[in-house]
C-alpha cells in the first residue's frame, strides 16, 4: 500500500541519441540519463551517445519541459590516462547537467573537489552492495543518490534508506546481468578491452558470427567460441556471461539464463519503503522501445498514486520488450540466488 | 640499487580443507621466503574457514616466524552479518592490518590500518592518490594493470604499489554461486560444494577450450598469471609488492624461493620461468594484461 507521505517515484529513462531523448521527454520521463560519445560511459557502442554540443541541446530541450538531465561518466579511467574522464566531468558541469553519475573513486574525488556545487550520483558500476559502502560514498564525496545493484531485497533497501538517508534509485526494467556490475573483466581476459575502462563488453570489432553449411551458427569473441546455435534456435550477441559453456563435459548456460528484470508490479512497495527513483535500462535501444517503456511506467506510477485506478492491468504489458522474453524480479525475490 | 620488492602471499581464495590449509600455512611460516602473508576468507562467508577462531593459530605461528600478516576481508558484502565479519578478529588483534576488497570495509574500519586488495577498483592515478591519502599501507593494483603504467601510478602514491604476479586471475564476482549452479544447487542450499576443487572448477567452451575456473561466487581465469619473466622489470619500475595468489597445483614455497633467486640475481628470470614450466608441463600460463594484451595471452618477452 502507498503511504500518504511517500513521494511518487521519479521515472529515470535512458537516451542513446538526441531523438531518443526527445521521445523520453515527450512520453513522461521525469529524468533522462545519457553519456558522452566515448569510453567515459558504460554504453560505449558505435553510433550512440552525445557530443558536448548535443548535451547542451538536450538540456535546452529538457529543462523547459521540466525534465532533468543526468550525465553518466561511469567507467574507470585507465592506469595512465585520466584526462578524458576529468574533462568529461568538467564538460557535463559546464553544460548545466542536473547531476553526474560516477563510479570511479578517483573521479569522484576529483569531482567533489573541483565542482563542489555539482550533484553527484553513484553509478551501479560502483556496486555499492551494503550500507557501509553507501555511507563511504556519501561521507567522502557527498554523493546524494545511489543506484543500488539488484542484489538487495526490499527489506535491505529499506534498511539502507533508514541508515543513510540517501536517495535510492533502483532498476525497474533491465537485463538482469549475472555478475556484480563494474567487477567483471571476463571480456578483457578474452579481448584485451576492459569493460571498466572501455565502456563495453564484447566490443563489436572482436565479434564474429560464423554460419555453417548444416545451418548451425557459431558466435565467437576474439576467436573464442561463446555459443553455438542450432538452425532454428534464437541467437544472441556473444557476451561471455551469457554464453554457453561446459562444466564436466555438460553444456549449459552456466552464468545466466537469458532473462530480464521488470518491477512494474512492485511500484507501490518501492514507493512505500522510500525509494526515490526507478531506472529504465536501455541507452542502446531504439525510439520505439523508449516510447513504449517510458509511457507504460509513466502510467503505472501515475496509477499507483491514484487510489481510484484499477491495479490489475500492469503486469506484463511490456513483457514482450524484455530481451530474452522471460522476466524476473531479480534478487528482490531471494530464489534468484 | 633498487630495494627488493616484498614477496607477498595473497589469501587462499579456494575452500581448502582445514587441515590442508593449516599444513600449508605451517610450511609458509617455517620454510618460505614470503615476507608478507595474507590470511582469511575473501570469497564466500558460508565457508567454514571463515570462522575467526580458525585463523588465530595460523596468525600466531606466522607472526612468530617473523612474517608480516594481513587479514583479508570479503570481496562482496551484501548483508549485515557479512558487515560484522571483522569484529572478532579486530578485537583479538587490534593492530593487525586488514586487506580491503570492498570499499564498504574501508568505511567500517575507520582508522584501522589497511591494505588495498586487487579486487578493489583502483585503476588509475586519481584513485591511487585518493587511497594513499586515506592511509593505505600498500595498494595491490587490479590484474588488468599494465607494466607501462607503473611509473605514473607510483608517482601518484605515497603507499607501495603491488602487482598480481602469480595465480588464477580474478575476473568476476557475483552474488550468485556458479559452483553451486554447476551442480544444480543454489547458493542457499549449496552443500559447500566448492570444497574439493582446490584450484577451482574448470569451465570450457563448447569446443573444449578451457577458458575459466569457477570458485564459488568468483570466476577466475583458467590460465595462471605468471610474471616470473618480468620480475626484474617489475622491481626496477618501482613495484614494491609482488602478490602471489596461492594455488594447489604449484608448490608456493618453491615458487617464492625461485622468485627470490631471480631478484637476488642468482638465476635469470628466464631460467626461473623455464624451471617452473618444466615442473608443471600441464599448466597454462598468461601474462597478457601486463603488456596491454588480452589477459589470456602469453607473451614471450624474452624474445622481444
Amino acid at each position: 500500500m502507498t503511504t500518504p507521505t511517500a513521494k511518487p517515484l521519479e521515472l529515470v529513462c535512458p537516451a542513446g541519441t538526441p531523438a531518443a531523448l526527445r521521445v523520453a521527454v515527450d512520453n513522461g520521463a521525469d529524468t533522462v540519463y545519457l553519456g558522452f560519445r566515448d569510453e567515459t560511459n558504460a554504453r560505449n557502442y558505435p553510433g550512440l551517445n552525445f557530443s558536448v554540443d548535443e548535451l547542451a541541446d538536450a538540456i535546452e530541450y529538457a529543462h523547459p519541459r521540466g525534465t532533468r538531465i543526468l550525465v553518466a561518466i561511469n567507467t574507470n579511467p585507465p592506469a595512465n590516462n585520466s584526462a578524458p574522464w576529468t574533462q568529461a566531468v568538467d564538460h557535463a558541469v559546464e553544460a548545466g547537467a542536473d547531476a553526474i553519475i560516477l563510479s570511479d573513486i578517483g573521479l569522484l574525488d576529483y569531482a567533489a573537489n573541483q565542482h563542489p556545487q555539482c550533484r553527484l550520483h553513484l553509478s551501479v558500476q560502483a556496486f555499492a552492495s551494503n550500507s557501509a559502502a553507501v555511507k563511504f560514498y556519501q561521507e567522502n564525496f557527498g554523493v546524494k543518490r545511489v543506484v543500488l545493484p539488484r542484489v538487495f531485497t526490499l527489506r535491505e533497501i529499506a534498511r539502507v534508506i533508514a541508515e543513510t538517508g540517501i536517495e535510492v534509485e533502483v532498476f525497474a526494467f533491465a537485463v538482469a546481468g549475472p555478475m556484480a556490475e563494474g567487477r567483471c573483466i571476463m571480456s578483457s581476459y578474452v579481448t584485451g578491452k576492459s569493460p571498466n575502462n572501455y565502456g563495453a563488453c564484447s566490443p563489436a570489432h572482436c565479434v564474429e558470427y560464423i554460419e555453417h553449411p548444416d545451418g548451425h551458427l557459431d558466435t565467437r569473441l576474439n576467436k573464442v567460441l561463446v555459443n553455438r546455435f542450432e538452425r532454428d534456435e534464437a541467437t544472441g550477441y556473444p557476451t561471455l556471461c551469457r554464453g554457453r559453456f561446459q562444466v564436466n563435459g555438460r553444456p549449459r548456460y552456466l552464468f545466466e539464463n537469458p532473462g530480464s528484470l521488470n518491477v512494474i508490479s512492485m511500484l507501490e512497495q518501492l514507493q512505500a519503503i522510500g525509494v526515490t527513483a526507478i531506472k529504465v535500462e536501455g541507452r542502446q535501444r531504439g525510439k520505439a522501445y523508449i516510447r513504449d517503456v517510458t509511457r507504460q511506467f509513466r502510467q503505472a506510477i501515475d496509477a499507483s498514486n491514484n487510489p481510484s485506478s484499477p491495479t490489475d492491468w500492469r503486469d506484463n504489458q511490456i513483457a514482450g520488450l524484455c530481451e530474452g522474453q522471460e522476466s524476473t524480479s531479480g534478487a528482490f525475490r531471494k530464489h534468484w540466488l | 640499487m633498487t630495494q627488493r620488492p616484498l614477496l607477498a602471499l595473497g589469501p587462499v581464495v579456494y575452500n581448502w580443507e582445514a587441515d590442508y590449509l593449516a599444513d600449508f600455512y605451517r610450511r609458509v611460516a617455517r620454510d618460505s621466503c614470503f615476507d608478507r602473508v595474507y590470511v582469511g576468507e575473501s570469497i564466500c562467508a558460508k565457508r567454514d574457514k571463515w570462522q575467526p577462531a580458525f585463523w588465530r593459530g595460523i596468525i600466531d605461528e606466522l607472526l612468530d616466524h617473523g612474517k608480516e600478516v594481513v587479514y583479508s576481508s570479503l570481496a562482496l558484502i551484501t548483508n549485515h552479518h557479512e558487515m560484522t565479519s571483522l569484529d572478532s578478529i579486530r578485537q583479538h588483534y587490534p593492530s593487525l592490518a586488514i586487506e580491503i576488497n570492498d570499499l564498504g570495509t574501508l568505511q567500517l574500519l575507520e582508522d584501522h590500518p589497511f591494505h588495498v586488495g586487487p579486487l578493489v577498483n583502483c585503476y588509475n592515478d586519481l584513485s591511487v592518490s585518493y587511497l594513499s591519502r586515506r592511509g593505505a599501507k600498500s595498494i595491490i593494483m587490479p590484474v588488468e594493470t599494465p607494466l607501462s603504467a607503473v611509473p605514473a601510478l607510483r608517482s601518484a602514491s605515497q603507499a607501495p604499489l603491488g602487482l598480481f604476479v602469480f595465480g588464477r586471475m580474478p575476473l568476476a564476482i557475483s552474488v550468485r554461486c556458479y559452483h553451486a549452479r554447476a551442480h544444480d544447487l543454489n547458493k542457499q542450499h549449496c552443500q559447500i560444494i566448492c570444497t574439493g576443487n582446490d584450484d577451482g572448477l574448470t569451465v570450457a567452451t563448447l569446443e573444449g577450450e578451457n577458458l575459466f575456473a569457477v570458485n564459488g561466487l568468483q570466476t577466475q581465469s583458467f590460465r595462471y598469471a605468471n610474471a616470473l619473466v618480468e620480475l626484474n622489470e617489475l622491481a626496477t619500475s618501482g613495484v614494491g609488492v609482488l602478490y602471489f595468489s596461492p594455488q594447489a597445483a604449484v608448490d608456493m614455497i618453491s615458487l617464492a624461493h625461485l622468485a627470490d633467486q631471480v631478484l637476488q640475481q642468482h638465476i635469470t628470470a628466464t631460467e626461473a620461468s623455464q624451471r617452473l614450466q618444466q615442473d608443471h608441463p600441464n599448466l597454462r600460463w598468461a601474462n597478457g594484461y601486463l603488456h596491454q594484451a588480452p589477459g589470456m595471452t602469453r607473451i614471450d618477452t624474452v624474445s622481444l
